[in-house]
C-alpha cells in the first residue's frame, strides 16, 4: 500500500501543494485530478523524487520512503506528461538506456525489450531515431520503459496522449489487468471520461488541497451528478465556459 | 533620424524581406548551447572586450618595431618590414573571415528547418533565399569591416615616415597606404567567405543528400582544423620580411599574394608583377562571388525540393558491435557510456566543438614547428629537440582533448528529458560516474595514446616512441582524475550557463595550463626519456600518483551527489524579510 500524509511543497514560500493525503491500496487505480496548477504535477514530481517535499510522508508498505529510497524507486514505473526523451537516440536505445539505469542485466533486457517494441507495433521502427517518432510512437516508447522491470507501483501522467484508439483500448485493458494482479496504479489525467472508465476512485485536488478523495460512483451520489464531470466542475467551481467564450469571440473581433 | 526614433522604426513591422533579413540575423547570435536568449551577445561582447584590451600591447610593440626601423639609414628593412605586415594583415583578415564562415557553415543557405518554419507563411522561396543571402552577406561585411577598418587606419599611422627624413622622401603620405589596406584586406575577407559559400553549395547540389551532409560535416571540421592551425604561420609573417623581396613563380597561386599585389597597386607601386597579382586578386574576387551566387541560384531551383522530399535519414542501419562492448562495466556504468558516445556521435555541433580543442591543438604544435624552423632548428639532425617538440605536442594533444571532452560535457542535450537519470540516481551514484570515468578513457585517453604512439613510431622508431607513450600517457591520465574531481555531472545534462564566467579567467586558466602541462611538463619529460634510469622511475611515479588521485576521487563519489543544475544567480538579495 502507498500512503501520503500531509504532503507539503512550497516554492518561494508558496504553497503549490498545501497538505494532500491518500492512499492507493494494492489492485487500485486512484484517479489524480485538478484543474491546472492545482498540484498534480508536483505531486507526482514529488512521488518519484524530482521534487524535494517541504514537508510531508510518502511511505510504501508502511515504512518511509525516505529509509531506502532506491529501493522504491526500483519498484515504480513512471509515464511523465511530457514525453521528454532523448530524441538523438533511437526507440531501442532508450529503451536500452532505462533499463540499464535500472541495473536489468543484458540478456534479460534485450529479451524483453524486443518483445516489448514487437507488441506494441514498433518493431520496423527501432532503429529509427526517437527525433523522427510521432506523438503516439514516442508515447510507446515511455509506455514500455515503465513496464519493462515489472514494477509493483506505476504512476502513470497522462498515459493515453496522442495514442491511437486500438492502442487506448489495449492500454486501457493492460491498466485494469495489472491492477488485478496486485499492482497499485496512480492515474494523473485531464481527460474525466477515461478516468471514470479507467479508475476506482479518485482524488481531486484544488488550489493545493484535496477537496474530494473517494469512490467515483460514491461522489457521484454524493453531489447528485450524472458523471464525473459534473462532479468535477462543481467541486472546482469553474468558471462559466460560455462566458470565456463569448470573451475570445470579443477579442478576436476587437 | 535619433537613436529612439531609429529604434522605435526598428520595433516596426515591415516588409517581409526585411522581417526575414532580421530573423536570419537574429539566428547567427542564437545557439542551443545557451540557456537563455541574449547570452551569446554577452559572450561575443566579452570576447571583443578581451580583443580590444590585447590590441593595446599590440600597438605597442608595433609603434616600437617602426621607430627603431625609422632610425635606420637603410630604406629598405622598412619596406619589407611593410610588406610583411600588410601580408599579415591580409591573411589575417582572409584567416577570420574564413573562421567565422566555416562556424556558421550549416547556416550558409537555408536549411529543412527554416522550409518547415516558415512553410506555412506567405512567402516565396525567392524571398527566403534572397533574404538569407542578403543577412549573411550584411553579417560577413560588418565582422570584415570590425577587423579590417582599425588596422587599416592604426597601421599606416604608425608606419608613418618622419617628415623631412630619408624614408619620408622614399614613402610619401599614408593616405592611399590606408585606402591599399583597407580595400585589400576587405576583398580577401569577402573572397574567402564567397569562396566557402561557393564550396558549401557545390557540395549540397552535386552530391546525393546523405552523402553531402555527412561530408559537409568532415569538411566543416577540416576546414577549422587548417584555420586554426594556420594562425601561427599567419602571425609568422612578420617575422620572415627577409622573404619579401622573392619573386616565386607561384605567387600568382596564392590568395593572400594577389591582394598584396592589389594593396601595393593601390599604394602607388608600378611594379609590373604587383600589377599582375592585382589583377589575379580582382579575377578571383569576380570569379569567386558569381560562383556563391549561381550556387545560391542553384540552390534556389533545386535544393528545397531535394530536403524535403529526401526519405528521412534518421532511419538507421542494425547497431554495430561497438555499442555492446561492456568494458568490463556494470550495466548502469554501461548505460552512462553509451549514453555518451551515442550523443557524441549524432550530435554535429558537440563534435564541432571538440574538433574546435583539436584544433587548438594542433595549432599549438604548428606553433612549436614554426618556432622551431625560425629558429633555425633541423628536424632530421636535431634529435633531442625533436623528442621535446613530439612531447609538447603529444601533451597538447591530450590537454586540449581531455579539455574538449570537458566542457562539450557540460553542454545539454534536451536538459529536460534528465528526468530518466535523475530518477535512478539515487543509491547509484559512483555507478554512474564510473561511466563517465569510462567515456573520458576510451574517449579521450586512449585515442590519443594511440595516435601518439603511431606518429611517434613513424618519426623516431617503435622502442622511442613506447618510451614517450609511457612517458605521456600518466600525465593524461592524472590530468583525467584532477578533471573529474570537481565534476560530479552526468555529460550533457545538466543546464550549462556560458558566460557565467568570466573570459579572461577562462583564458588565464588555460595559458597557465599550457604553461605548466606542456611547456615545463614537455622538458622535464624531454629530459627524463634520455635515460631508463629517469623515464621508467618518472612513469612509476606518476603511475602511483594517478592511483591514488583516483583511490581518493572514488571515495568522495561515494557519498557524492549529482549535478543536474548550475547553482542559481542571485539576482537581488532580498534579506528574507517577507513573512511565511
Amino acid at each position: 500500500m502507498l500512503e501520503v500524509r500531509r504532503l507539503v511543497k512550497r516554492y518561494n514560500r508558496i504553497p503549490v501543494v498545501a497538505g494532500v493525503d491518500f492512499t492507493i491500496q494494492r489492485g487500485e487505480i486512484l484517479g489524480y485530478l485538478g484543474p491546472n496548477g492545482a498540484g498534480k504535477s508536483t505531486t507526482v514530481k514529488m512521488l518519484i523524487g524530482l521534487v524535494q517535499p517541504t514537508s510531508g510522508e510518502i511511505l510504501f508498505d508502511g515504512r518511509s520512503v525516505r529509509d531506502d529510497w532506491p529501493g522504491f524507486l526500483s519498484r515504480i514505473g513512471y509515464v511523465p506528461e511530457e514525453a521528454q526523451l532523448y530524441t538523438h537516440l533511437s526507440g531501442r536505445e532508450y529503451l536500452q538506456l532505462t533499463g540499464r539505469l535500472r541495473g536489468m542485466q543484458r540478456a534479460v533486457l534485450e529479451r524483453r525489450i524486443d518483445s516489448m517494441l514487437q507488441l506494441l507495433g514498433l518493431s520496423e521502427d527501432r532503429h529509427t531515431l526517437i527525433s523522427s517518432y510521432s506523438k503516439g510512437m514516442r508515447q510507446k516508447i515511455l509506455l514500455a520503459s515503465a513496464l519493462l522491470h515489472d514494477p509493483e507501483f506505476l504512476i502513470l501522467d497522462e498515459p493515453f496522449s496522442g495514442l491511437d484508439v486500438n492502442m487506448s483500448i489495449v492500454l486501457r485493458t493492460l491498466i485494469h489487468t495489472l491492477a488485478a494482479q496486485g499492482k497499485m496504479i496512480f492515474y494523473s489525467s485531464h481527460v474525466l471520461e477515461v478516468v471514470e472508465k479507467v479508475c476506482t476512485s479518485v482524488v481531486i485536488l484544488r488550489k493545493g488541497v484535496t477537496v474530494a478523495h473517494d469512490k467515483i460512483t460514491r461522489l457521484r451520489g454524493l453531489l447528485a451528478q450524472e458523471s464525473l464531470e459534473g462532479v468535477f466542475a462543481q467541486l472546482t467551481e469553474q468558471e462559466n465556459p460560455q462566458r470565456v467564450v463569448d470573451d475570445i469571440l470579443e477579442v478576436m473581433r476587437s | 533620424m535619433t537613436a529612439a526614433r531609429l529604434r522605435l522604426w526598428w520595433q516596426e513591422t515591415h516588409s517581409p524581406q526585411i522581417e526575414l533579413c532580421r530573423h536570419f540575423c537574429g539566428q547567427f547570435f542564437e545557439s542551443e548551447f545557451v540557456a537563455r536568449p541574449g547570452q551569446l551577445k554577452l559572450l561575443f561582447g566579452g570576447m571583443l572586450s578581451v580583443l580590444a584590451s590585447l590590441s593595446v600591447p599590440f600597438l605597442q610593440a608595433y609603434y616600437g618595431k617602426y621607430l627603431f626601423l625609422k632610425a635606420l639609414d637603410n630604406p629598405e628593412p622598412f619596406r619589407l618590414a611593410v610588406i610583411a605586415d600588410v601580408l599579415f594583415l591580409i591573411s589575417l583578415s582572409m584567416l577570420a573571415i574564413g573562421l567565422v564562415t566555416t562556424l556558421l557553415w550549416q547556416s550558409l543557405f537555408p536549411d529543412r528547418r527554416d522550409y518547415l518554419a516558415l512553410a506555412s507563411l506567405p512567402l516565396r522561396a525567392q524571398q527566403i533565399f534572397r533574404a538569407k543571402f542578403t543577412a549573411l552577406l550584411g553579417f560577413i561585411i560588418l565582422v570584415t569591416l570590425a577587423i579590417v577598418v582599425p588596422a587599416a587606419f592604426g597601421m599606416p599611422w604608425m608606419m608613418q615616415p618622419v617628415r623631412g627624413t630619408l624614408h619620408y622622401a622614399v614613402f610619401g603620405a599614408t593616405g592611399w597606404q590606408s585606402i591599399g589596406i583597407l580595400t585589400s584586406c576587405f576583398a580577401a575577407g569577402i573572397f574567402m567567405f564567397f569562396v566557402l559559400v561557393a564550396l558549401q553549395g557545390i557540395l549540397l547540389n552535386v552530391l546525393p543528400l546523405r552523402l553531402s551532409t555527412r561530408l559537409s560535416f568532415w569538411l566543416q571540421a577540416s576546414l577549422l582544423i587548417l584555420f586554426l592551425a594556420a594562425f601561427p604561420l599567419v602571425v609568422a609573417i612578420p617575422r620572415i620580411t627577409y622573404s619579401m623581396n622573392l619573386r616565386p613563380d607561384w605567387a600568382i597561386w596564392a590568395p593572400p599574394l594577389w591582394f598584396l599585389g592589389l594593396d601595393q597597386i593601390i599604394a602607388g607601386s608600378s611594379d609590373p608583377f604587383a600589377a599582375r597579382l592585382a589583377r589575379g586578386a580582382l579575377a578571383g574576387l569576380a570569379s569567386s562571388a558569381l560562383a556563391a551566387i549561381v550556387a545560391y541560384w542553384w540552390s534556389y531551383v533545386g535544393h528545397r525540393v531535394r530536403v524535403l522530399e529526401t526519405p528521412d535519414a534518421s532511419r538507421r542501419r542494425e547497431p554495430s558491435a561497438y555499442s555492446e562492448w561492456t568494458f568490463g562495466l556494470a550495466p548502469r556504468a554501461i548505460g552512462v557510456f553509451a549514453f555518451v558516445a551515442k550523443t557524441l556521435g549524432r550530435s554535429p555541433r558537440h563534435r564541432l566543438i571538440l574538433t574546435v580543442f583539436a584544433g587548438f591543438a594542433v595549432a599549438l604544435s604548428v606553433n612549436t614547428l614554426a618556432n622551431a624552423f625560425l629558429n633555425g632548428f633541423n628536424f632530421q639532425t636535431g634529435r633531442l629537440s625533436k623528442i621535446t617538440i613530439l612531447l609538447a605536442a603529444q601533451l597538447a594533444l591530450s590537454l586540449f582533448t581531455l579539455c574538449g571532452l570537458q566542457y562539450l560535457y557540460r553542454l545539454p542535450v534536451e536538459p529536460r528529458s534528465n528526468w530518466i537519470f535523475r530518477v535512478y540516481e539515487p543509491g547509484h551514484t559512483p555507478m554512474l560516474l564510473a561511466g563517465v570515468e569510462a567515456s573520458l578513457l576510451y574517449g579521450g585517453v586512449a585515442p590519443v595514446a594511440l595516435l601518439n604512439l603511431l606518429v611517434s613510431t613513424f618519426l623516431l622508431g617503435i622502442a622511442p616512441a613506447a618510451v614517450l607513450a609511457l612517458l605521456t600517457t600518466p600525465p593524461a591520465l592524472l590530468l583525467m582524475e584532477g578533471l573529474q574531481f570537481t565534476s560530479y555531472k552526468i555529460p550533457f545534462t545538466s543546464l550549462y550557463l556560458p558566460a557565467r564566467r568570466m573570459i579572461t579567467e577562462t583564458i588565464i586558466k588555460y595559458v597557465v595550463g599550457i604553461v605548466l602541462y606542456i611547456s615545463l611538463l614537455s622538458a622535464l619529460l624531454s629530459w627524463c626519456a634520455q635515460d631508463i634510469t629517469r623515464w621508467l622511475p618518472a612513469t612509476a611515479l606518476m603511475l602511483i600518483a594517478y592511483i591514488r588521485l583516483r583511490i581518493a576521487r572514488l571515495d568522495i563519489q561515494r557519498v557524492a551527489r549529482l549535478e543536474f543544475e548550475e547553482l542559481p544567480e542571485v539576482m537581488v538579495q532580498t534579506l528574507a524579510l517577507e513573512r511565511d
